[in-house]
């Protein structure tokens, strides 16, 4: 079966502001040879701390910025190096879900307007009634189907996500790219779009990759998980054995700095503090990126893991976890 | 033990166009020296605006602030400005949510930290730039002396906020009011945060009121919590009370939907129905009871009357703020929710 999609060797490099016009040009490398595979109905959690290029990962799949090198295939064909006209074709089906749900509604728009737009620009069924449409999807994701008019100034973050949900919804996607769907949201709503995704997914067999920072609500929603670090891949896994025991120095280092709200879980954890700050993605370690900080590092660490089947897991590390 | 924050049903209300907005409505608590209180609660629940009154900030602004906020024995709310000031450096000193926009972009972090110091006491500039030499360097900012020379920007969101940590611990302040200090940071870097404010908890003796959103981030650091809910305080006690044995349905609510790094997966969070209230129009009972599944238990009207923050009988220390009977409370919270802990 082919996968439904399928990442190899996905890089990108942004030219750096500091750039001289005649000085020696650097990158910011973003996102190095990532690869993946994501199943029909599955979803993927990517995870990892800020600048680690999750979220540039998100935005390389749904082609929001164009990839340096490597490929993504969807459905088995190559998308990443299509025309936009080409790729208008395939827009329908892979759409993304954003973080902040104040900025990514118009203010201007109506929400009735807002959920149309993919439906007028793809010229989804013209005979439909649109607006019939658009209350449909109000209704499926919670929403009173009478607030077609309303701006999205009247609606609380959690509301407003809910309309964001009902966008991506609107083109009927095979693909959903959730980029921290819930981390501006208070947990008790947060739980609520959660729940909503979760029942969407099973309802219309979608898939997910689905970013966030925050290792719980990805052990919730994700079926696999990928582990990020300073724009590689450290560690894939399925959720369960990712979280029962972490391959990699840095995935385990990462659990353990997750603050939990059993009082009981504080002093049986094993913790580990990490000193230092990410590398800079400008001029990054060579080989394995996580060795300066790690308590494992020896001289083999210079030279690039490959990513190896430790368990059930797939870890680049030299000495992972046992 | 001496309490050195005592505060008695403050209220802050905001005069706005569209009504007034009872931002903190009546809430009481006070912290023991050397001791960390938490106050939990979701945006909106009136967590930091009582901060900010507690500093004084909200003098001069549309403000309506009641209430006593007792600290050295002067009552903050009655003093004038300038004597707020007296007291804010060596009797309280805060750190902020977003480290970026606290500091100046425009001067050196050494300069802002030597310059708050001098605010505070009569000393040259000489120094008051070795005070923050050597805070910098307690907080565990590497080369110091180098550092100072640098402008905010330069410096990392974690190494920021410890510069914010110098600056409100130069002055050796009796109470660190702590506002979100972790929550813009990376889970590696806001254990490293963590770690830091008890370490120098310990050595400066210093009581903290820390206010998130997060309970981890509670259960990590605080010894006594406040849940609060909509401007009202609804529960408080010591940590373990507060999430080993919550006795408020909203304190349930929080602890089944968030997700767990341990235990099963997958399963479906129980979600608060709803959203929080307007803070113009309260409900005029009990201001959780539009979303609250257990209010036919109880056997006063929910909605009409406000229930008062008591004392539990097993331990009068937990209090809680829920019209349904201690039993009939023990028996939900033994059938439905101890097993979603």
């Amino acid at each position: 079966m082919t996968p439904l999609l399928k990442v190899t060797d996905l890089t990108k490099h942004f030219p750096s502001k500091n750039n001289k016009i005649f000085g020696k040009r650097e990158f910011v490398h973003a996102v190095d040879n990532v690869s993946f595979e994501l199943n029909v109905g599955e979803t993927l959690g990517l995870v990892g701390e800020s600048g680690c290029g999750k979220s540039t990962t998100g935005r390389l799949i749904t082609k929001l910025i164009p990839s340096t090198s490597g490929s993504i295939e969807f459905e088995g064909r190559e998308i990443s190096k299509m025309k936009a006209s080409e790729f208008k074709e395939l827009r329908p089906q892979i759409q993304m879900i954003f973080q902040d749900p104040y900025a990514s509604l118009n203010p201007r728009h109506t929400v009735g307007t807002i959920i149309a737009t993919p439906l007028k620009i793809h010229g989804v069924n013209p005979g439909v009634d649109v607006k019939k449409q658009v209350q449909e999807l109000l209704e499926i994701v919670g929403l009173n189907p009478e607030h077609y008019n309303r701006y999205p100034h009247e609606f609380s973050g959690g509301q407003r996500q809910r309309i964001g949900i009902a966008r991506a919804l609107a083109l009927k996607p095979k693909l959903i790219i959730a980029d921290e769907p819930v981390s501006a949201l208070d947990v008790s709503i947060q739980a609520q779009i959660l729940n909503l995704l979760q029942s969407l997914q099973s309802d219309f067999n979608l898939s997910f990759i689905f970013i966030a920072h925050d290792l719980a609500v990805v052990k919730h929603f994700a079926q696999r998980v990928a582990v990020m670090y300073a724009g590689n891949i450290v560690e894939v896994s399925d959720q369960v054995s990712l979280y029962a025991s972490p391959k990699h120095p840095y995935t385990k280092a990462l659990m353990s700095a997750v603050p939990s709200a059993d009082p009981d879980a504080l002093g049986a954890r094993e913790r580990i503090r990490l000193s230092g700050d990410i590398p800079n993605p400008i001029n990054p370690p060579t080989g394995c990126r996580f060795r300066t900080r790690c308590w494992k590092a020896q001289e083999i660490c210079e030279t690039k893991p490959p990513l190896i089947q430790v368990g059930k897991s797939m870890v680049a590390c030299h000495f992972p976890e046992s | 033990m001496t309490a050195i924050l005592q505060v008695k049903d403050l209220k802050v209300h905001f005069q706005t166009d569209d009504g007034l907005v009872k931002a903190v409505d009546g809430v009481s608590f006070e912290i023991e020296a050397g001791k960390t209180l938490g106050i939990v609660g979701e945006s909106g629940s009136g967590k930091s605006v009582t901060s900010l009154a507690i500093m004084g900030l909200h003098k001069g602004s549309r403000a309506a602030v009641s209430g006593e906020i007792l600290i050295d024995g002067v009552d903050v709310n009655k003093v004038t400005e300038a004597e707020v000031n007296k007291l804010r450096g060596k009797s309280m000193a805060m750190i902020f949510q977003d480290s970026l926009a606290a500091l100046h972009p425009f001067f050196k972090v050494g300069d802002q930290i030597a310059e708050a110091y001098q605010v505070h006491n009569k000393v040259s500039k000489k120094v008051a730039k070795q005070v923050a030499v050597d805070m910098l360097g307690r907080v565990g900012i590497p080369n110091p002396t180098q550092r100072m020379e640098d402008f905010p920007h330069q410096f990392s969101g974690g190494m920021r906020q410890r510069v914010m940590i110098a600056m409100s611990l130069s002055c050796n302040p009796k109470l660190l009011i702590a506002d979100e200090p972790t929550t813009a940071l990376d889970v590696t870097v806001q254990a490293q945060i963590l770690d830091l404010l008890r370490d120098l908890q310990r050595e400066f003796g210093s009581s903290i009121l820390m206010i998130t959103h997060d309970l981890g981030v509670v259960a990590e650091i605080a010894d006594d919590v406040l849940l609060m809910y909509a401007g009202r305080a609804i529960e408080r006690g010591t940590v373990r009370q507060l999430l080993k044995t919550p006795e408020h349905p909203y304190a349930w609510g929080l602890l089944t939907s968030i997700p767990k790094l341990t235990g099963a997966a997958n399963a479906e969070l129980l979600a608060i129905p709803g959203t929080p209230p307007s803070l113009i129009n309260l409900p005029s009972g009990c201001s959780f009871s539009p979303r609250c599944s257990y209010k036919d238990r109880a056997k006063v009207d929910c909605e009409s009357v406000i229930p008062e923050l008591a004392g539990v009988k097993s331990n009068s220390s937990h209090l809680v703020s829920c019209h349904i009977s201690e039993t009939e409370r023990v028996a939900i919270f033994k059938s439905e929710i101890a097993l979603k802990l």
